[in-house]
């Protein structure tokens, strides 16, 4: 049943994937042909600020695509734990992928020689994307427009202030005590998030999916 | 498929509270295998929730629910014997409602293990389905035949519709029953069928479940039940002394006339009818009327 979920999720993510995917490669193909100036190249300063991007689109993708598969896949039959397991396979799945490009256009960026306005710490990316992925599942599987755009808009903006921290922190504005502090809050909230997603898709009724 | 090796359906004590306030009180209920059952019951009654519960896609606050003996809360072997196919919506943003036919098809294809693809897409056809056209385009009768191929061709050998004709005129509508008997005479699958269209769907119920305010007020063979109620027209004299010492469930005057639905647990041969009355048998939905319109209740029991 699991299995199912995940084929039925990841038809819905891999749409999301392969938007992203395809950006990254026409940027990076820009930056090759057209330089990394990015007056003369526009698409260059998607290097800098591709993987906050793909972020985002992550979790509102991922949070309009999600609401209603989870309700769908137990109104056809499937059991919530299967459902839920397989959303979150998929969401990890895609947090792999994204965090790889995220690193790869880093990368360029840096191989490039542009000032990249993303901090360091892989961790730190990391951990946002999860959190982000983390708040697609829960955002998705409530009910109505305003409570899905709220869970979204606090994902954007704890999402926005972990790329704010971690640029204080490069330039040496913000103790590291206060980052790491940082990078701790962030793990456990993913942690609170997975079990509340979990519990969320337990009790769920799914009306007229 | 045969009737007998399909499983029973089994609700024990059922219980359903939000909050302080409960919808469902301790249904118990039996769906043998190979029948088809027909629930009706007024806006509200607890219908779509007791269905639910029935296929573990609502959590139940006490009692049980059994499939063949298993539990079916959480339990892919019970769920797979169970299809409930319930309206769908499209006031939702997002989702199922931007799925075009096609994937959602695909979808129950994938979750339903006895899925037929070759009979669905004869539905399909049958039905004049656009596959290409998306859920949030369709009218209200469309998306019922969406529910309608995808409880057929599920296959399942307990199949649950909710509303399945609601929207589609009198011609689908025909057309929806004839495709029902069909299937049951080469399955003999179980079919419970909830709807408000009682008239026109009474032949088609074997048995028929009542559902009020949360309880079942009535449960059995529908031709059973049905001829345990008469309505006796006369003179004012004349039907009183008729329905003396029977269970008079309501009283009408119709001029100088009145009519009195009786309940008679053996047949209207229980009543002294004279010349002067008539006696005419109800149908199942001045049945459902006498038993659930509560404001009309009790007006003149004699």
């Amino acid at each position: 049943m699991t299995a199912r979920a995940v084929r039925f999720s990841l038809r819905w993510a891999a749409l999301l994937l392969g938007a992203v995917v395809l950006s990254a490669l026409v940027t990076l193909g820009s930056a090759a042909l057209w330089g990394t100036n990015s007056r003369e190249n526009f698409m260059a300063n998607y290097l800098v600020a591709f993987p906050l991007l793909a972020e985002f689109l992550f979790l509102i993708s991922g949070a309009s695509m999600a609401m209603p598969m989870l309700p769908l896949m137990v109104a056809m039959g499937c059991t919530r734990r299967a459902a839920w397991a397989g959303m979150q396979i998929v969401t990890w799945l895609c947090w792999a992928v994204l965090l790889a490009v995220s690193l790869g256009m880093f990368r360029a960026g840096q191989a490039f020689g542009m000032e990249a306005f993303f901090p360091d710490g892989v961790v730190f990316n990391g951990l946002f994307l999860a959190l982000a992925g983390q708040l697609a599942l829960p955002a998705g599987l409530l009910e109505g427009r305003l409570g899905r755009g709220l869970v979204a808009a606090c994902g954007s903006v704890v999402m926005l202030g972990g790329l704010i921290l971690g640029g204080l922190w490069k330039w040496g504005m913000l103790p590291t005590a206060v980052y790491t502090a940082a990078q701790v809050v962030c793990a456990v909230a993913v942690v609170v998030l997975f079990a509340a997603s979990r519990r969320l898709a337990m009790r769920l009724a799914p009306k007229n999916a | 498929m045969n009737g007998k090796q399909h499983p029973e359906l089994r609700a024990e004590g059922l219980r359903l509270r939000y909050g302080k306030n409960e919808v469902l009180h301790g249904i118990d209920l039996t769906l043998r295998p190979g029948c088809i059952y027909g629930l009706v019951g007024r806006n509200g009654a607890g219908k779509t929730t007791l269905l639910s519960c029935l296929t573990g896609q609502l959590a139940v606050s006490e009692g049980a629910v059994t499939c063949g003996g298993q539990p079916v809360w959480e339990n892919p072997a019970a769920l797979a014997n169970l299809c409930f196919s319930r309206e769908i919506g499209t006031t939702l943003g997002g989702g199922p409602n931007n799925m075009k036919v096609r994937d959602y098809l695909e979808a129950a294809a994938l979750f339903l293990p006895h899925w037929d693809k070759e009979y669905a897409a004869r539905l399909v056809a049958r039905f004049g389905l656009d596959e290409r056209k998306k859920i949030c385009k369709l009218s209200k009768g469309m998306l019922s035949m969406v529910t309608i191929v995808i409880a057929l061709a599920s296959r399942a050998p307990i199949t649950i519709l909710d509303e399945p004709v609601a929207g589609l005129d009198v011609v689908a509508r025909e057309d929806f029953y004839k495709l029902l008997l069909e299937d049951y005479a080469e399955t003999g699958r179980t079919f419970v069928i909830s709807t408000h269209i009682i008239e026109e769907a009474a032949s088609v119920f074997e048995e028929v479940i009542l559902l009020d305010e949360g309880r079942i007020l009535e449960m059995g063979e529908t031709d059973e039940l049905v001829g345990q109620f008469a309505a006796v027209t006369g003179a004012e004299e004349a039907v009183d002394a008729v329905c003396a010492g029977h269970r008079v469930l309501t009283c009408e005057r119709l001029g100088r006339q009145k009519q009195c639905v009786v309940r008679l647990p053996g047949g209207p041969g229980a009543l002294r009818a004279g010349g002067e009355v008539d006696v005419e048998p109800l149908t199942l939905q001045k049945v459902f009327v006498t038993l659930c319109g509560h404001e009309e209740k009790g007006g003149g029991a004699a």
